[in-house]
C-alpha cells in the first residue's frame, strides 16, 4: 500500500469513472487525471504526467487506444484497457508490451484492484532498474 | 366385151372424175396462159373455203400465204420449158377466212380438153407435222425426265438394254453406247444377294410389273438406293416384247430419312438423359410419356403414367380441377401457364409433396396437340433458400447482438459499481450482503451469455493463427474447465503424440478444447476421465490431423448427436447452448472441421480435424 501511483483515467461513463476514480484512490492511488474523451485525456496528460493509464477503448472521438499512442512518446505508458467490445486477442500484438491489464466490462473493483496491483509491481521493478 | 366390162374406158372417164372429186389429195388443174384455176376438187375447195366459180377467178398466186411468185413463175416456166418433168411443192396456202395451211406435193404439166394445162396434187400437212411434232415431243419427255428410264428385250439372249434417257445415264453415270446391249445387272457389280433382285427376275419371268429398292453402283463405285419400277409391254398377241425399267435415285431421300432417325434417336437421348422430369400429355391430360427423371421425381414408372391421367402428380384440389383447366384453355386458348412456367406443388407416389418448377409448352402434332411439362424440383433450392435466409438473418442478428452486448456491459458495470457500492455500505445488515452477491452472480451470468452470443453471432476470422504445441493448449484448457468444475475428480490423460505443434489462435483453440472438457465434466460421473488421441492423415490436397477427445460419460444418443452444434442446444441445466456450436465455428475458421466421432463405445467422443 505504501507504493502509490499517479494514474489517469478516461471513460464516457461518468459513473464509471468517477467510481473508479474514488475506488483508486481508496487504494491510495492519486487519480490525477479523470477525462471523458480521449482528446480530453491527452490534453489533460499535457499538464501532468500520469504513471498509468486506465482508459475506456470506445469512446466518442479519440479512442483509449489511439490517447495511449499519444501520450506514449518518448516511452511507453503503462495502461489498464476497459472495454465492452474488444477482446485482449483482438488488439495488436505489439500493444501487449505496455498493456499491463485488458478488463472486459463489467468490471468488479476486485479485478481492478488487482490488475492495478500488477502494474504497480510492474512500474516500481522497471524503476528500480 | 370391152363395153361389157365394168371397167371400159368410157365408164373410166366417168368414174375419174368422181375418184377426182372425192380424192384425198387437193387436186388443182390451172390454165397454162392466164394461170386461172379450171377445177379444184372438194378437198381442196372445202379446205380452202372458195366455191368452184370464186376459184375459177383465181390463180395459185392468189391463194399463195408468202408471195414467193417470183419463184412460183420460174417453177412454172421450168415445166414449160420441159425442162423437168415435174416440181415439189412445199408452201403455205391462205384460206378465205385469212388462216393459213401448209401444202405439200407435186406439179406437173398435163392437157385438159386438148389444151395444155397445170396439175398440182398436194397434201394437206397440218395434221403429219403436229404427229410428228408430238412423236418428237414424247421423245424428248423420255429424255427430260428425271427418272432414269431403260427399256430391254427379252425376245433377245440375256434380255439386253435396247435404249436408255438421260436421266439412266446421269444417275448411273454411264453413257448410252456402253449399256446399249447389255444386261442391266451390271448395275449391282458384286452385291448379287440382295433380296429384290430374285423377285425382279421372278416378275421378268412371269412378265409382272415390280417395284423395288436396290443397292446399285454407279460407274464411279459409289452405291446408290435405285428405287427401281419394271414394267412389261405386250403386243397385240399378249406377247412380252419389251420392259420398262425406271430407275430413281433416292439416295438423298434415304439420307434424309436417316438424318430423321438421327435425329429422333438425339431426342430420345436427351429426353432419357434430361435432368428435368420431362411429362407429354394429351388433350385429356392422359400421359403419353414420361422420362426417367420424371420416374424419380415422383416415383412412378415410366409405364405406369402412360395411361394415367397427369393429374395423379398434384395434391388437391388440382387434382380434381386439372381436367377442368385443361378444358378452359381448348375451350378459350388463355393461356394461365403455357409458356409461362410456374411454381407448383408436386405429389409423389408416395403422397409426399414437394415444390416444382413447371413450364408447359404446347405442340401440334399433325392434327394432334400435345402438351410437353418440363419440371425441376425445387425442394433443394428451397431449402437452400432457407439456410439463406437463415444466415443472412443470422448476420444481422449478429451485428445486433454485437451492439446489445457492448451496450449491455456498460450497464452490467454501472449494476457492477451499484452492487459493490452497496455492499461497501451494507455491512453485513440483515442479510442484504447475501442478496447484493445473488444480484451479482445474475449479472455475472448475463455477461457471460453476451459473451457468447456476441461471439457466436459474430463473423470469425482467424488472423493471428501461430504455431502453439496442442500439449500445451489442451492443458491449457483442462485447466480453466477444471476451474470452472473445481470440486470435481477428473483426469485427462495426454499421450505422447499430443507433442506437435498446430498453427492455430491460441485463446480460440483454448475455448474449443475447454468447451469440450466442460461438457465432459458436467455429463460424466466421477472421476471423470478424459482421453486425448491424435492421428495424423493425408488427404488429397493437405496433410491433417485429427484430434479425438473421449470422455467416460453416458456419451450422446441419436438426437443429441444430431442437434449438439445446433445453436441453443443444450442439455446442460445452465449454460447456452452456444458453447458447441462456437466451438465448431472456431474450428471451421480454422479450415478444419469438430464431429462427433462414432457413438459405438461408451461415452462422447468428438473429432477435430485441423490442416497441418
Amino acid at each position: 500500500m505504501g507504493r502509490s501511483l499517479k494514474i489517469a483515467i478516461a471513460d464516457d461513463e461518468p459513473e464509471v469513472r468517477d467510481y473508479f476514480a474514488k475506488a483508486l484512490a481508496s487504494l491510495g492511488h492519486k487519480v490525477v487525471v479523470v477525462a471523458a474523451d480521449g482528446d480530453e485525456l491527452i490534453n489533460m496528460c499535457l499538464a501532468i504526467q500520469p504513471d498509468l493509464l486506465i482508459t475506456d477503448i470506445r469512446m466518442p472521438g479519440t479512442t483509449g487506444i489511439e490517447a495511449m499512442r499519444a501520450l506514449s512518446t518518448p516511452r511507453p505508458l503503462p495502461t489498464i484497457l476497459i472495454s465492452a467490445h474488444y477482446r485482449q486477442e483482438d488488439l495488436q500484438a505489439d500493444l501487449n508490451d505496455q498493456v499491463v491489464a485488458f478488463l472486459a466490462k463489467p468490471v468488479k473493483l476486485a479485478d481492478l484492484s488487482a490488475a492495478v496491483a500488477k502494474a504497480t509491481e510492474q512500474i516500481f521493478a522497471n524503476q528500480a532498474i | 366385151m370391152a363395153s361389157e366390162s365394168p371397167y371400159s374406158l368410157e365408164r373410166f372417164d366417168h368414174e375419174c372424175g368422181r375418184i377426182f372429186e372425192e380424192a384425198i389429195n387437193e387436186i388443182y388443174l390451172f390454165d397454162v396462159h392466164d394461170r386461172r384455176f379450171i377445177r379444184v376438187n372438194r378437198r381442196a375447195r372445202d379446205n380452202l373455203g372458195y366455191s368452184l366459180a370464186e376459184l375459177q377467178k383465181r390463180t395459185p398466186r392468189d391463194l399463195l400465204a408468202n408471195s414467193d411468185a417470183t419463184r412460183f413463175e420460174s417453177t412454172l416456166q421450168s415445166l414449160l420449158n420441159r425442162e423437168v418433168e415435174s416440181v415439189y411443192v412445199d408452201t403455205r396456202y391462205r384460206r378465205k377466212d385469212g388462216t393459213t395451211y401448209g401444202v405439200e406435193g407435186r406439179l406437173q404439166l398435163t392437157e385438159f380438153g386438148g389444151q395444155p394445162a397445170f396439175v398440182a396434187v398436194l397434201l394437206d400437212t397440218t395434221d403429219r407435222v403436229r404427229a410428228a411434232g408430238a412423236l418428237s415431243l414424247r421423245e424428248q419427255a423420255i429424255d427430260a425426265a428425271t427418272l432414269g428410264i431403260v427399256i430391254t428385250d427379252p425376245t433377245l439372249a440375256d434380255n439386253p438394254i435396247v435404249y436408255c434417257n438421260r436421266a439412266f445415264e446421269k444417275i448411273t453415270g454411264y453413257a448410252a453406247a456402253e449399256v446399249i446391249g447389255r444386261n442391266c445387272r451390271f448395275l449391282q457389280a458384286g452385291e448379287r444377294a440382295q433380296p429384290g433382285l430374285n423377285r425382279i427376275r421372278i416378275a421378268i419371268r412371269e412378265g409382272r410389273h415390280y417395284r423395288t429398292v436396290l443397292r446399285n453402283f454407279r460407274k464411279d463405285g459409289t452405291p446408290f438406293w435405285n428405287e427401281l419400277t419394271i414394267s412389261p409391254v405386250r403386243d397385240a398377241t399378249n406377247r412380252v416384247t419389251n420392259f420398262i425399267g425406271v430407275v430413281h435415285d433416292i439416295t438423298a431421300q434415304r439420307a434424309a430419312e436417316a438424318d430423321v432417325l438421327d435425329n429422333e434417336a438425339r431426342l430420345a437421348a436427351i429426353f432419357d438423359a434430361a435432368v428435368e422430369a420431362i411429362i407429354t400429355i394429351n388433350e385429356q391430360g392422359i400421359c403419353e410419356s414420361a422420362n426417367p427423371a420424371a420416374e424419380a421425381m415422383f416415383g412412378y414408372q415410366a409405364d405406369e403414367l402412360v395411361g394415367q391421367n397427369v393429374s395423379v402428380l398434384m395434391p388437391a384440389p388440382h387434382r380434381q380441377a386439372h381436367d377442368g383447366y385443361l378444358a378452359n384453355y381448348l375451350q378459350t386458348g388463355e393461356k394461365k401457364i403455357i409458356g409461362v412456367g410456374r411454381e407448383v406443388v408436386g405429389q409423389r407416389r408416395d403422397g409426399s409433396q414437394f415444390p416444382l418448377h413447371l413450364s408447359v409448352s404446347e405442340v401440334m402434332l399433325g392434327e394432334r396437340r400435345i402438351f410437353t411439362g418440363i419440371m425441376q424440383d425445387l425442394s433443394q433450392r428451397k431449402e437452400y433458400e432457407r439456410r439463406l435466409v437463415q444466415s443472412e438473418r443470422l448476420a444481422a442478428l449478429g451485428e445486433a447482438m454485437a451492439s446489445v452486448a457492448h451496450e449491455s456491459r456498460n450497464l452490467l458495470q454501472k449494476i457492477q459499481i451499484g452492487v459493490e457500492l452497496c455492499r461497501s455500505r451494507a455491512a453485513d445488515a440483515d442479510g442484504l450482503v447475501t442478496q447484493l452477491d445473488k444480484i451479482e452472480a445474475a449479472s455475472d451470468g448475463l455477461r457471460a451469455l453476451l459473451e457468447e452470443v456476441r461471439e457466436y453471432a459474430a463473423p470469425l476470422t482467424i488472423t493471428n493463427a501461430r504455431p502453439h504445441p496442442l500439449g500445451k493448449l489442451l492443458t491449457e484448457a483442462w485447466d480453466q474447465a477444471c476451474a470452472s468444475y473445481p470440486a470435481i475428480q477428473s483426469n485427462l490423460r495426454l499421450p505422447k503424440s499430443t507433442d506437435i505443434t498446430l498453427q492455430v489462435d491460441q485463446s480460440r483453440m483454448v475455448q474449443v478444447f475447454r468447451n469440450l472438457f466442460e461438457n465432459s465434466l458436467a455429463a460424466c460421473p466421477e472421476p471423470v476421465e478424459l482421453a486425448i488421441g491424435v492421428t495424423q492423415t493425408h488427404s488429397s490436397q493437405d496433410e491433417m490431423v485429427a484430434i479425438t477427445v473421449a470422455d467416460n460419460g453416458p456419451g450422446l444418443d441419436r438426437e443429441q448427436q444430431e442437434r449438439v452444434f445446433e445453436p441453443f442446444y443444450t442439455t446442460k441445466s445452465k449454460g447456452t447452448g452456444l458453447g458447441m456450436a462456437i466451438a465448431r465455428k472456431i474450428v471451421q475458421a480454422h479450415g478444419g472441421e469438430l464431429s462427433v466421432a462414432q457413438a459405438d463405445a461408451s461415452g462422447a467422443h468428438f473429432c477435430i480435424t485441423l490442416p497441418r
